[in-house]
């Protein structure tokens, strides 16, 4: 079902991509990496709002935390109406995420299988390709030669993974919010995060098909691209900047630009 | 100038305690980033085992070692490397045997992802473990196909897109010969001319004294088969579906058969008849001399195949490996018909990726993804005689 549905889609416009567009694998990765993004952009966004909404209202939610300490019930339902007040429905950042999440595992994937660094990932390809379009048979396997990379095989002088570890690191700091006590449980799990996930990405960069560095280094410039077109929309820093509080968004763009022309 | 300065400046305005990264976020990326390590496969090593009989002695090339075992018994005589040192495998490519080289005969063997092939002598008898008497290692990608030895020399293909030729004698480069694509054919050599097919699509035609290219024929898709030599023509797959028969002195393909899926195995050819797999699990019986089949339909096995199948002594029975099910299906060359006595069901049969192998009196399969390394039939029965390491 995943597969019919998402991971063949995927591989065979890659094939495509690769067809008619030069017959370069790099250029097909990149490339269904930066449709796939480009595409879940209005979900980011929306997930994004939502946090930011969440985040603006929670010295109300706090106070409410602490007014209903022993009576959770209460609190739930006060949290409930303060949400509802607000126009803002709390589950609707976690639905976009769960729409994302199996599209970039299918690219993931997709990416994996068209790589196929053995002959026993090139032998499950043919029951993914599309036989109703001619000639996709005789595109496999994909060229894997770029630069001084084998794409199937890891990056062999780490500089894909490099890449990835400092676009993964910056992306992360931008998407983190700011806490007031940096030694406070939050702000140490933030701390660690900022500095696992670029580790972990990083070493997944370093180890599998660089194939896959390059699917990770697009969508974090995507993602960084992303935060500089949109970065109103995202939830890290100014909480007084929520939609639709205009009086309060004003001061944050005076002092961006008073530091942007100080610097 | 505005979206840089939102990616370098951040607003350092008001700032109250936050929940940070949600937990269930957190986890989230976790969970996602285990899938997708998970489903890559890129830190377990498979293999793609191969085989070889000699002389009462079966060579195994799996996933970390290449064994002996006696064919009768499947008692293991030894392995290469030892378990302390585990660098040489994984191993996709099988065994060779050079028989007139060193003082009881030299195998060959290539390691997937140490991307060095060996040169081990053998003992006086099968028990006696090897000497390692060279190693080449100049190449700079994996060994996928297994190689040739023709006359003093071996010939292999890397994963790097060059044929090497080595000298079976302490396995210095005699000569190379670079293709575009990765070569995971194992090469074929008729009259000093080694036919080398390549995943770009070509089969090189090189002079086996020198390298040099002589010939080359362009298939449609990429090909991984090993050509075969038959009635006097070479005969190839690839995996736009087509064989070719291709006449050595026209260089040129003479006849070409579509399959219905991908043409992946070797084929093998016996009293004028071919018989090919494509990956779909459709058997074709090619008569090579009017190019008639021998059955009415392809017989089907209902499985994917690659490995090159195997035939009876006496020719009545050819034998299909399917690779996911790793089941052995024995087809009358005569009916087409499947034999459905034949063969051992077994709980737990792995995949057969590789080539069978038969001896005349037993045949061999190297599963994989479950613990038996070996596996012995009898070609009269399809009975499961033993396995390696035995089932416990």
């Amino acid at each position: 079902m995943f597969d019919t549905v998402l991971i063949r889609p995927i591989i065979n416009l890659m094939l495509l991509i690769y067809r008619f567009l030069g017959q370069e694998t790099i250029v097909a990765v990149a490339l269904v990496t930066l449709l796939l993004r480009l595409a879940l952009t209005p979900l980011q966004l929306k997930q994004q709002k939502s946090a930011k909404a969440q985040q603006a209202l929670r010295p109300k939610t706090e106070a409410l935390q602490k007014r209903y300490k022993d009576d959770k019930e209460k609190l739930s339902q006060e949290q409930m109406k303060l949400y509802r007040e607000a126009g803002i429905n709390p589950a609707a950042g976690c639905l976009p995420l769960l729409i994302q999440l199996p599209l970039m595992i299918g690219l993931y994937q997709a990416i994996n299988r068209v790589l196929a660094a053995t002959p026993l990932q090139l032998l499950a390809l043919p029951s993914d390709i599309y036989r109703w379009i001619p000639g996709m048979s005789s595109l496999i396997p994909l060229k894997s030669q770029f630069l001084w990379l084998d794409l199937a095989l890891p990056d062999p002088y780490y500089v894909l993974p490099v890449l990835v570890v400092i676009s993964a690191w910056y992306y992360q700091k931008l998407l983190t919010p700011p806490v007031a006590d940096a030694d406070s449980q939050t702000g140490a799990m933030n701390k660690q995060m900022q500095i696992m996930m670029p580790l972990m990405t990083g070493f997944f960069a370093a180890t599998y098909a660089s194939g896959l560095a390059v699917y990770f280094l697009i969508s974090n410039l995507v993602g960084l691209l992303q935060y500089a077109l949109f970065r109103r929309e995202y939830a890290t820093g100014n909480a007084s900047a929520a939609p639709g509080n205009d009086k309060a968004r004003k001061p944050d763009r005076k002092a961006t630009r008073a530091k942007a022309s100080g610097s | 100038m505005a979206i840089w300065r939102n990616l370098v400046h951040r607003p350092k305005t008001r700032v109250h305690r936050t929940a940070g990264l949600p937990s269930w976020r957190l986890s989230v990326v976790l969970l996602v980033l285990v899938l997708v390590s998970g489903c890559a496969g890129g830190l377990r090593y498979q293999s793609w085992p191969g085989l070889l009989e000699s002389d009462g002695t079966l060579y195994a090339a799996s996933l970390e070692h290449i064994q002996a075992l006696n064919s009768e018994t499947g008692k293991v005589y030894w392995s290469f490397p030892s378990d302390e040192e585990k660098d040489a495998g994984p191993f996709y490519s099988a065994p060779v045997l050079a028989p007139d080289v060193a003082d009881n005969g030299l195998l060959v063997v290539a390691g997937f992802k140490s991307q060095t092939v060996y040169g081990l002598a053998l003992g006086a008898s099968p028990a006696e473990r090897p000497d390692e008497l060279w190693r080449f290692q100049g190449a700079a990608g994996q060994y996928v196909g297994t190689g040739t030895v023709a006359g003093d020399l071996f010939i292999i293909g890397n994963g790097d897109g060059t044929v090497y030729a080595l000298s079976l004698e302490d396995g210095a480069k005699v000569w190379e010969y670079a293709t575009e694509d990765r070569v995971w054919a194992k090469p074929l050599v008729i009259d000093d001319r080694v036919y080398m097919a390549s995943l770009d699509h070509f089969l090189y035609v090189l002079d086996l004294n020198s390298g040099a290219e002589l010939w080359r024929f362009e298939a449609e898709g990429s090909i991984s088969a090993t050509p075969v030599f038959a009635g006097g023509d070479v005969w190839i797959g690839d995996f736009a579906s087509k064989l070719y028969q291709i006449d050595l002195k026209a260089q040129d393909a003479v006849w070409t058969f579509e399959a219905n899926d991908w043409l992946w195995a070797t084929p093998i050819e016996s009293d004028g008849i071919l018989y090919f797999a494509d990956v779909g699990g459709n058997v074709y019986a090619l008569n090579i001399s009017d190019h008639t089949m021998v059955w009415d339909a392809p017989v089907s096995v209902g499985d994917v195949v690659h490995g090159r199948p195997a035939l009876s002594p006496d020719g009545d029975l050819l034998y299909v490996a399917g690779f996911e099910r790793g089941g052995v299906h024995a087809i009358d060359t005569v009916t087409g018909n499947v034999r459905s006595s034949w063969g051992t069901v077994q709980e737990s049969p792995g995949r057969l990726p590789g080539d069978l192998v038969t001896d005349g009196e037993r045949l061999y399969s190297m599963p994989i993804m479950v613990p038996a390394r070996v596996q012995s039939f009898s070609l009269v029965s399809g009975d499961l005689l033993w396995t390696a390491p035995p089932a416990e």
